[in-house]
């Protein structure tokens, strides 16, 4: 399988600011990815720069194509939803429809409608006669209506209701992903899409600190929950953390022997939002 | 194309009320006075004094007046007709034109710089349109889509004053045909007006194109920063060198899209004479082509053009 996407040595710098220090990944297709990283760590300048929306140095590649010179060629491959994309105020309804299928060749206007239809969104009413909850649903219809190669989400349920993000992330992976299709999702929820998601890229202070598939994780990382009387042993592995949950202390271990580990209590995978946690108070020490 | 059609019908659809309505209004109001001033009657004329003229002492309404006007008109020599219409068409243009430049002028400052303010950039960035794209649509609507709109309109309303005209004229007993349809220029005259809008923006297009430049580079108020330089340099040579070489470019080129320019000399025709010189705009327009400094200002409003299109690749946030 080719590459979809190909970074090497992508940097940007706001001043003294190292937004991207040299990062290195490549996402194939078929995947989904989660780029997860606290604020500020240069999420949302690798999507940038991903979608063309800003200068960097290194080399990015992404359907073969340069972001930075081709971004209208790219747009046709790759649709997104950036978190602070606003659609346009005066906009009615009906207008984006005619817009986006004016403009973009992969536009399917009945998949759209039909995904309106499961909403309560008026055709003839201006995008600031709606509410945000309801625009933030106009904006993914348009988006999800698109045959798109990659699809970036930054944020993409901000403002939604669970039963509405529940919605969304099953169309998502019923209905729109599939084999020729790559996703890139970045959110602050990180459970809500721990199923989704086979791919993991954790970002932070401009570095990737983790780029693993969601099936290796458990030959890499495993954590193990130790009674009081083998705390000395579990400590002496280096665990990247240590927690206490009820009286009872839970490790979690990268890269140690499985076998080990079975000797000192029991074996979980570890949650998404726990690695995430362990690798960042890695990064900081 | 369907992506380029699409962008101008965008630009049209944020633009409706400045682009569609307010010519429609201007129309509008022409009609309007025109009514008034055949329905007044004598009682509320002669407080307000409008609507009605004076006679040898005896006041009578618009409706008797334009009446018996159109007999007498009918029988003047044809040029001297049809050059009455045609003034009456270039008055009524003139109101169009005004506002129509007004209404380019604010549509150029914001024309690159609202979508970043409201952010609704990045859903614009999102689909596969080109910054150039983008960027020639506007010059496009204000090139050859805005005057399209306004000259419908300033057409539409030549046309409601003839028919009124036509219905007072049967009424009166005058001749419709000899005083309203043979000389009236409805067809060239919206034509002409078309044609003097397009080559009036090509002779401003260096000021047009630096509102543009302005409006794609801004983070504040487009319209201070789009004057307060241009003031400034004006200043500056004047100070240093006691010459106003700039701010006389400046007011050629930015007035000229106002006000005729005499373009077989490339001189102004004075703001006064307004009306009278639409025509000569039209009858010097191809005399443009031969004047150096014409296809100097278009090159110089590309390479504005240009850099528009460049800042725009990475403006994304305001």
């Amino acid at each position: 399988m080719s590459s979809l996407i190909n970074a090497r040595g992508l940097s940007k710098q706001y001043g003294s600011l190292k937004a991207l220090d040299s990062v290195n990944f490549s996402i194939e297709s078929g995947r989904i990815v989660g780029l997860i990283g606290p604020n500020g760590a240069g999420k949302t300048t690798a999507l940038k720069a991903l979608l063309g929306l800003t200068d960097f140095k290194g080399e990015l590649e992404i359907c073969g194509l340069d972001p930075r010179s081709q971004r209208h060629k790219l747009m046709q491959h790759v649709s997104f939803i950036a978190d602070v994309a606003v659609l346009p105020n005066w906009m009615k309804v009906k207008q984006s429809l005619d817009f986006v299928e004016g403009v973009h060749p992969g536009f399917n206007r009945d998949r759209a409608i039909e995904m309106l239809s499961l909403t309560k969104i008026p055709m003839d009413k201006k995008v600031k006669q709606l509410s945000k909850g309801m625009i933030t649903q106009l904006h993914l219809a348009l988006v999800l209506a698109i045959d798109a190669k990659v699809l970036v989400l930054d944020e993409p349920t901000l403002g939604l209701d669970i039963l509405y993000r529940k919605a969304f992330y099953d169309h998502l992976l019923n209905d729109y992903f599939s084999e020729d299709k790559t996703i890139i999702i970045t959110t602050h929820q990180v459970d809500e899409i721990e199923y989704l998601l086979t791919d993991l890229l954790f970002i932070n202070e401009g570095k990737i600190v983790l780029d693993i598939a969601m099936d290796e994780i458990s030959e890499k990382y495993l954590e193990v929950m130790v009674g009081p009387e083998q705390l000395q042993q579990a400590r002496s592995l280096n665990p990247l953390t240590e927690r206490e949950v009820f009286g009872r202390h839970i490790f979690l271990f990268e890269s140690v022997d499985r076998a080990t580990l079975e000797e000192l209590g029991e074996i979980n995978v570890p949650k998404v939002t726990d690695l995430f946690v362990a690798k960042m108070k890695g990064a900081k020490s | 194309m369907n992506t380029v059609i699409t962008l101008l019908k965008r630009e049209y659809w944020e633009n409706r009320g400045s682009f569609a309505i307010t010519p429609v209004a201007i129309g509008g109001f022409f009609v309007l006075v025109m009514l008034l001033a055949l329905f007044n009657t004598e009682h509320i004329t002669s407080t307000h004094g409008f609507g009605s003229i004076s006679i040898n002492g005896i006041s009578v309404s618009g409706m008797d007046f334009l009446g018996n006007m159109t007999i007498e008109f009918a029988n003047l020599p044809l040029e001297k007709r049809e050059n009455i219409w045609e003034l009456g068409f270039y008055g009524i243009s003139s109101s169009f034109t005004l506002v129509m430049i007004l209404v380019s002028f604010i549509y150029l400052l914001g024309s690159l710089y609202d979508d970043r303010k409201d952010r609704s950039i990045l859903f614009w960035k999102s689909l596969p349109v080109s910054d150039l794209l983008t960027v020639m649509s506007k010059v496009l609507t204000v090139i050859f889509v805005i005057p399209a709109l306004f000259a419908v309109a300033a057409t539409a309303t030549y046309l409601a004053i003839m028919i009124i005209a036509s219905i007072v004229a049967l009424f009166s007993g005058g001749s419709i045909w000899a005083s309203i349809w043979e000389p009236a220029p409805f067809l060239t005259a919206p034509l002409k007006l078309y044609f003097t809008y397009i080559v009036q923006s090509l002779w401003a297009a260096p000021f047009l194109a630096w509102l543009l430049l302005v409006s794609s580079w801004t983070k504040y108020k487009p319209i201070l920063m789009a004057t307060i330089p241009l003031a400034a340099v004006s200043f500056l040579e004047f100070y240093f060198y006691r010459t106003q070489i700039f701010s006389e470019a400046v007011r050629d080129r930015a007035f000229g899209w106002a006000v005729p320019v005499d373009f077989s000399t490339g001189q102004h025709l004075g703001t006064g004479d307004y009306i009278m010189n639409q025509g000569a705009i039209y009858d010097s327009a191809y005399s443009l082509l031969e004047l150096s400094e014409f296809w100097y200002g278009l090159i110089v409003a590309a390479l504005m053009v240009a850099g528009a299109v460049y800042i725009r690749r990475f403006r994304d946030e305001s």
